[in-house]
């Protein structure tokens, strides 16, 4: 038996989730400082009405490894495991797939999930911004000055990327950040949320967040940006799981590469159907919301894609393909 | 004696004109058909501002609206969309002209809490445009968007839970009507089945209110939805109306119109075929090649550009119920036509407007809505038709659909009617997963967009019409699937049609033309051997 600590849970006050598992050559690190989620049983309510028993997953994406520590449960079926509880702190800057918050559905377990774009989608800022936030905030002025400087050489470079292929725009633009410590990155990352992002926040963003979530669905931001500072906007906006870019670390210094996969383009549409098929949902019930035509092939992949305040290309296909398309960025009247 | 508007057609008849969606065709109708017209408009009020005001200090079962007012309270006045009338009234709409005096009254009692909210239910939200053209632009520039705007039935924040009825319905309104201390209703009784207690009871709610009388079995009992006592749906909204009145204070005023839908130089289209002048005549043959001839985008913009010039025949006010049984009366007054008899084959033609497509294309989904929901109820007493006889429409059923108003309709058409046609079934295993989907929501709230639960209760709204009737054909599709889709049959000609209709019976067949627009009601009377088996089944 192990115990674990007692962390917050939406709709309830707190609650202390004993696992009953039996330990299949793993050992549950005692601070749980990893993505933990576990399906539970109904069968044993602790006070509150939430299970006791379950099955459970550990990830250590930042040890390169993900580890199930129990995969069943007293030869329990599937369809008693309900509702889903996720459990989390997180402490990994280079995990791929964060779940945040402790998330009570509505409904108990998600039965589909909303798949998010973020920059041009639900904020109006793109990549750009953030990273000349962090190029301005350096330990000096002439630090600053330094890493502004070299951005800008680069920015034709970048420029051209753009045009032609997102993935390699990202590279460039990542490749500012090196020598970064992964201190700062953390740190500033939530200053970033504050003073970029959020006042950037799209008027009805987070009503169709909330709108998902009363679905039932699972709320999945991917985004090129950082993951260091769009987990603060998807704690903000009460999404459950982050999927982000990340930064290699050396000697606790960023190299300026991003660690595979690159999420961006294509590679989106690949990230997602992983998702999918690893949390059981059909991608024909899912959905994805996205501004860029970049991100076509991630639309395209779930049965319920719609565009989002689109460029004109996305606007045209969605208009061929009749889905759905709308502008979060009006004011509500 | 038949009734003058009741002609019918010998061998020497001219061809009647019949709409096809935004074109007009000739039809060819066989001897002994029996044609219904619209009446002629009623004389319309000659004084309405001062209609308006002896309605509001003369009310039905209520105080006067200045007895109600003391200065600081707080007053919500909620207001018809624009999905009445058809199309758009010239300006200024009748709206407006109410809305000017009872906010005058207003402001003579210090009464300067005052937020408007247009009643849209689970309707497209108004475009700014759109309010300023009912509401005028004097009222607009002053509340235009504080304290003028659409409800959002997806707003769970302003929505307040008002109360359940014995038989379980939740009823849940919008928050600013629910906290008034006074709510008052400008309502613009198009047709009978407008009105009343679905004012409040619908236009401010939401989908889950709306679910506990918009569903398929609900629809399946009601008889003419024209006919408010032979409704379910009517006597469904009417408990929630109730448990509104019970706990908010509601002074409704509501107004009738005629039916002068056209203007003087389209006057004609309301004609017996056989009465026009040579003048007429070839204004009719040219209006007809015109709307043949013109690309749908234009012929679309020549009707937008012509408002109607509707007059108001009727302004009551005061308690909902007895304000509401003087606006029906009205409205029966205009529009019933007495017909003895149902017909075998019921033969109408589908106007370019509907409800749900102001502004907007009108899809096949709202085709259907058109032919067996509301074209189809237009009777009290007994359906036009006889049980299982056949309906005959004329419209092309373009697979066409406005992108932004009526998104969710097109997943509706193409997704779920391929997979059934059944009510019941789209209503159990679909509606209810279709109405949270979070991207229409969002284009629900933010857009212009009709909410996701609509499609599915416009084909709700066709179910007593698809129980009742044997069979549908349209005369002129343009393609096969759309009507396919539907559960109808495709002819070529009227002709064809009627062919198809007779089935090989050796009788003639009694045949009955629904001539509109404008609107126009068969008060049908049966023999008691024969009486009505329709609507229920």
């Amino acid at each position: 038996m192990v115990d674990c600590p007692s962390y917050p849970v939406r709709g309830a006050a707190r609650i202390t989730a004993r696992l009953r598992m039996r330990p299949m050559g793993f050992v549950v690190p005692d601070d749980l400082a990893c993505v933990t989620q576990f399906r539970a049983s109904s069968s044993q309510p602790l006070a509150g009405g939430l299970p006791t028993t379950g099955t459970g997953r550990c990830r250590h994406a930042h040890r390169g490894s993900t580890t199930s520590f129990c995969s069943s449960l007293d030869g329990r079926s599937r369809q008693s495991y309900w509702p889903v509880i996720r459990l989390a702190k997180v402490t990994c800057l280079t995990g791929s797939v964060l779940t945040l918050s402790p998330t009570y559905t509505n409904r108990g377990a998600a039965v589909t999930a909303s798949y998010f774009d973020v920059d041009g989608t639900l904020v109006s800022t793109n990549l750009v911004q953030p990273t000349l936030f962090y190029l301005l905030n350096q330990g000096t002025p002439a630090q600053s000055a330094l890493r502004l400087g070299r951005a800008l050489v680069g920015a034709p470079r970048m420029a051209i990327a753009e045009l032609l292929d997102r993935r390699t725009f990202n590279e460039l633009l990542f490749g500012t950040y090196a020598g970064m410590s992964e201190d700062r990155l953390e740190i500033l990352g939530e200053e970033v949320f504050e003073k970029v992002i959020q006042p950037s926040i799209y008027p009805h963003a987070r009503a169709l967040v909330e709108k998902s979530l009363a679905a039932g669905h699972e709320v999945v931001f991917v985004s090129g940006a950082l993951e260091c500072v769009i987990r603060h906007l998807a704690r903000g906006l009460g999404a459950t799981t982050v999927i982000g870019n990340r930064l290699e670390m050396k000697d606790g210094l960023a190299t300026g590469k991003l660690l595979r996969p690159v999420v961006a383009g294509p590679e989106k549409a690949r990230i997602v159907r992983d998702h999918a098929r690893s949390r059981g949902y059909s991608l024909d019930d899912c959905f994805a919301f996205s501004d860029s035509y970049s991100d076509v092939p991630m639309l395209s992949v779930v049965g319920h894609p719609a565009a989002v305040n689109p460029d004109r290309r996305l606007a045209l296909m969605a208009r061929a393909y009749s889905w759905p398309s709308f502008d979060l960025t009006v004011r509500p009247s | 004696m038949t009734h003058p508007c009741v002609v019918t057609l010998d061998r020497d008849s001219r061809p009647r004109v019949l709409f096809s969606g935004d074109r007009l065709v000739e039809v060819d109708l066989p001897p002994g058909t029996r044609c219904i017209y619209p009446k002629r408009p009623l004389a319309p009020i000659q004084d309405l501002d001062a209609a308006i005001r002896y309605a509001i200090n003369h009310p039905h079962g209520s105080d006067p609206l200045y007895a109600k007012l003391r200065p600081g309270m707080k007053v919500t006045i909620a207001i018809d969309d624009i999905s009445m009338p058809l199309p758009p009234m010239r300006r200024p709409d009748v709206r407006e002209r109410v809305l000017t005096v009872v906010l005058e009254l207003l402001a003579d009692h210090g009464v300067d809490d005052v937020e408007l909210i247009i009643a849209t239910g689970i309707h497209r939200r108004m475009k700014a445009s759109e309010i300023r053209r009912m509401v005028g632009d004097r009222i607009f520039n002053a509340y235009y968007p504080e304290r003028l705007y659409n409800h959002d039935g997806e707003d769970s924040k302003n929505l307040v839970l008002i109360g359940e009825t014995a038989q379980g319905e939740r009823l849940e309104l919008n928050r600013r009507a629910a906290e008034s201390e006074l709510l008052i209703y400008v309502n613009l009784t198009f047709v009978p089945m407008n009105g009343g207690f679905k004012s409040v009871a619908v236009g401010l709610c939401n989908y889950r209110s709306l679910r506990a009388h918009h569903n398929p079995s609900t629809i399946r009992k009601s008889d003419s939805y024209m006919d408010p006592p032979a409704s379910e749906l009517a006597r469904d909204i009417e408990r929630l109306g109730r448990l509104a009145h019970e706990k908010l204070d509601i002074f409704t005023i509501e107004t009738t119109v005629n039916n002068r839908m056209f203007d003087r130089h389209l006057e004609f289209l309301m004609k017996n075929e056989d009465d026009l002048s040579g003048n007429e005549r070839l204004k009719m043959k040219a209006l007809i090649a015109s709307t043949a001839a013109l690309p749908q985008p234009a012929r679309q913009a020549i009707f937008d550009r012509f408002p109607a010039p509707y007059e108001v025949t009727g302004v009551h006010a005061g308690a909902t119920e007895p304000t509401h049984e003087r606006s029906v009366q009205k409205s029966f007054d205009q529009y019933l036509v007495p017909i003895e008899g149902q017909a075998d084959v019921m033969v109408v033609g589908i106007p370019y407007i509907s409800p749900y497509s102001v502004h907007a294309f009108l899809n096949p989904l709202l085709v259907q809505v058109l032919a067996q929901g509301y074209l189809f109820n237009m009777y009290r007493g007994a359906p036009l038709v006889k049980k299982g006889g056949t309906l005959i429409i004329t419209h092309p059923c373009t697979d066409k659909f406005d992108h932004e108003q009526h998104a969710p309709y097109i997943d509706f058409v193409h997704r779920f009617l391929p997979e059934t046609r059944d009510a019941l079934e789209l209503h159990k295993r679909y509606e209810q997963k279709f109405a949270e989907d979070p991207a229409f929501i969002q284009m629900y709230r933010s857009g212009h967009a009709y909410h996701p639960a609509h499609p599915f209760f416009m084909w709700y709204w066709g179910e007593n019409g698809r129980q009742h009737l044997g069979r549908v054909i349209v005369v002129g599709a343009d393609n096969e699937y759309i009507p396919k889709l539907m559960g109808w049959e495709t002819a070529a000609s009227m002709d064809d049609a009627l062919y198809r209709a007779k089935n090989g019976e050796a009788r003639s067949l009694e045949i009955t033309l629904l001539h509109m627009p404008p609107i126009v009601m068969g008060d049908v009377s049966v023999a008691p051997t024969t009486a009505r088996s329709g609507g229920s089944s």
